[in-house]
């Protein structure tokens, strides 16, 4: 009888398979994050003076960040829950680094469409890992 | 006598109009704070400053309706020319016009006036003019404060206004705005940063209108401080806001004013913003524009991933801070700590000299931050061998994850000295690639992935004869 006992106690603390797996999973999904491109805060001084009331204000011809990243889209582990899955890494992309200068021709100087801005690639910046949702229990 | 006349008429006009301003505003008039926290009540002061301005500039009567109209078309024929004069790229007109608006502080008042009301039709001349009007008044003001009334500058109305127009109306002005520069900075400058961002924060559903002005303020270089009042008004909008722009506006001015207490708080709103990348970034650009460098770069290497590249490079061009970034790395390393912060603040020694980027790339534990020292330092124009010689080097010793580099990690290295490198490196950044297709013990998909960059960077002559492995 304490024999038998003693069997039911261990069946009973003896963790179930699945409940030890389950500690395991992180239970997250990789999330999409959408292809973006970023221009830095710095900008290229793209403009002409106009004399007013006899100072200078310079009119800017938009917006030219000095550089801008584009990153490709990808899937992020941001920690969304997802009960039984798990983020996996499946590579790493390029993020494209591209420099910028003043376009100083065509359009109109002072309007507001004219882009200014022309951007090179100037190479790859550094590199964003690329996750894919997989399950924790791939045998089920 | 005439002339006597008008003289009177036009000062009884302006006392009445002051008259009529100061009664609006003694009661609204306090601090940016407690101003903001309640709805803007501007709207209609500025309607009795232009019935009382057209009556002030004639001399009639209020009864005069006919009158009134009259001078409305003649303000508005001279907003027709400005507005011809910019699309016939004419700036001595432009100059002209713009000074003839901006002589009275009530026009250009009047001018945002007709744009509140939807007087001047979208897309015709003077509608285009009245965007050169209002956004060069805003812009004289930093040299010339003759458009101040009663103690109010025009550039302030112009921003409480641009919060109730709606982004069709408001944005053109704002982008024309955002473009002028008076001695090199924004002519609506870092002064205004914490309006515009306490109005974003109020006028959410035409938050975007400020977009433009913001990010010119930002971009600008200046020093972004603020007084002990501001700063809480500016900290009650970062408790609140979830708008990526308002929340960067407000923390550049807090973590330039005071980055020992609004750091955490940055970095504690960047662990709770991972769903939203958006505003993880902006938290990021704002600790690496406006927080002082040596606790930036701390932070910077607690926060950054790899979204953040942007942030960095910016960060590395600020004075100081690629030594801080450089004292920051070598600290992490002695530690052997956080690797994802050491590869950020490598990306941010651009500006590095070639020794020091090649011994990171040669000593660092972690393959993720000797390819990340590669790549910062190909991203210039090179002629020099040695960061193709110290990738071959890696890649070679690639069996060894303690001091080799993968095929997919030189990859991207190698390309960069295809398109950076003086003619000679880029030849034999070619051979290399030319090799890795050709090298059967490399993988297949790595031998792939090696001719896909190859043919998108090399003339068709410098690969004739080679084919896609298989």
């Amino acid at each position: 009888m304490k024999v038998f006992l003693a069997l039911v106690l261990c069946a009973c603390l003896a963790p179930l398979p699945f409940a030890r797996a389950d500690q395991e999973c992180p239970n997250v999904k990789a999330s999409q994050v959408a292809a973006h491109v970023q221009g830095a805060d710095d900008s290229n001084q793209c403009s002409i003076g106009i004399s007013i009331f006899g100072f200078e204000i310079s009119v800017r011809f938009g917006a030219c960040p000095l550089n801008q990243t584009i990153t490709p889209a990808h899937q992020a582990c941001n920690g969304a829950a997802s009960p039984g899955n798990m983020c996996v890494l499946t590579g790493n992309l390029d993020v494209q680094l591209l420099k910028c200068e003043c376009n100083f021709f065509g359009g109109s100087v002072i309007g507001l469409h004219l882009p200014g801005c022309d951007c090179q690639e100037a190479g790859t910046a550094g590199t964003v890992e690329d996750f894919k949702t997989a399950s924790c229990y791939p045998e089920a | 006598m005439k002339i006597l006349l008008s003289v009177c008429a036009v000062c009884v006009g302006s006392i009445a109009l002051l008259c009529c301003i100061a009664s609006r505003e003694r009661s609204s008039r306090s601090p940016l704070g407690t101003a903001l926290s309640k709805p803007w009540e501007g709207a209609a002061v500025l309607d009795e400053i232009e019935a009382v301005a057209a009556r002030a500039e004639t001399g009639t009567s209020v009864s005069q309706a006919s009158d009134e109209l009259r001078f409305d078309d003649d303000l508005i024929e001279r907003l027709r020319a400005l507005g011809r004069a910019r699309a016939e790229g004419d700036m001595q007109a432009i100059a002209k016009h713009v000074e003839s608006l901006l002589t009275a502080p009530t026009t250009p008042r009047r001018v945002l006036g007709f744009v509140r009301r939807g007087r001047l039709g979208p897309g015709t001349f003077e509608a285009d003019g009245a965007v050169l009007a209002i956004a060069f008044a805003a812009a004289s003001e930093v040299k010339r404060p003759a458009l101040t009334l009663d103690g109010k500058p025009f550039t302030r109305e112009f921003l409480e206004n641009l919060g109730e127009f709606d982004l069709e109306t408001g944005m053109p002005i704002a982008n024309f705005a955002a473009g002028l520069q008076v001695g090199g900075r924004p002519a609506i400058g870092v002064r205004w940063l914490p309006l515009i961002a306490v109005l974003r924060d109020q006028f959410t559903e035409h938050a975007a209108n400020f977009d433009p002005l913001v990010r010119a303020i930002l971009s600008g270089g200046e020093v972004v401080e603020a007084a002990g009042d501001v700063a809480q008004e500016l900290a009650m909008v970062l408790d609140t806001s979830t708008d990526p722009l308002t929340v960067k506006a407000a923390l550049a001015i807090l973590l330039a004013t005071n980055a020992e207490a609004y750091l955490p708080v940055a970095e504690d709103i960047c662990a709770r913003s991972a769903a939203a990348p958006g505003l993880k970034s902006a938290i990021i650009e704002a600790v690496a524009g406006h927080a002082p460098v040596a606790a930036a770069a701390a932070s910077l290497a607690r926060i950054a991933d790899s979204n953040a590249f942007i942030a960095l490079l910016s960060f590395g061009a600020r004075a100081g801070a690629a030594d801080a970034a450089a004292r920051e790395y070598s600290a992490l390393l002695a530690e052997g700590t956080n690797v994802r912060g050491r590869r950020m603040l490598v990306s941010a020694l651009s500006g590095e000299a070639e020794p020091v980027l090649i011994g990171i790339a040669e000593t660092d534990p972690a393959p993720v931050v000797r390819q990340q020292a590669l790549l910062t330092l190909t991203l210039r124009p090179t002629d020099s061998a040695a960061s193709l010689a110290t990738m071959r080097a890696r890649h070679a010793a690639r069996s060894d994850p303690a001091s080799g580099m993968t095929t997919v990690a030189a990859l991207p290295v190698a390309g960069n000295l295809v398109r950076n490198g003086s003619p000679r490196v880029r030849a034999e950044a070619i051979q290399w690639f030319k090799n890795v297709v050709l090298d059967t013990s490399e993988s297949l998909d790595d031998r792939t992935a090696a001719w896909t960059r190859l043919v998108s960077q090399a003339r068709p002559e410098e690969i004739v004869g080679l084919e896609r492995p298989r």
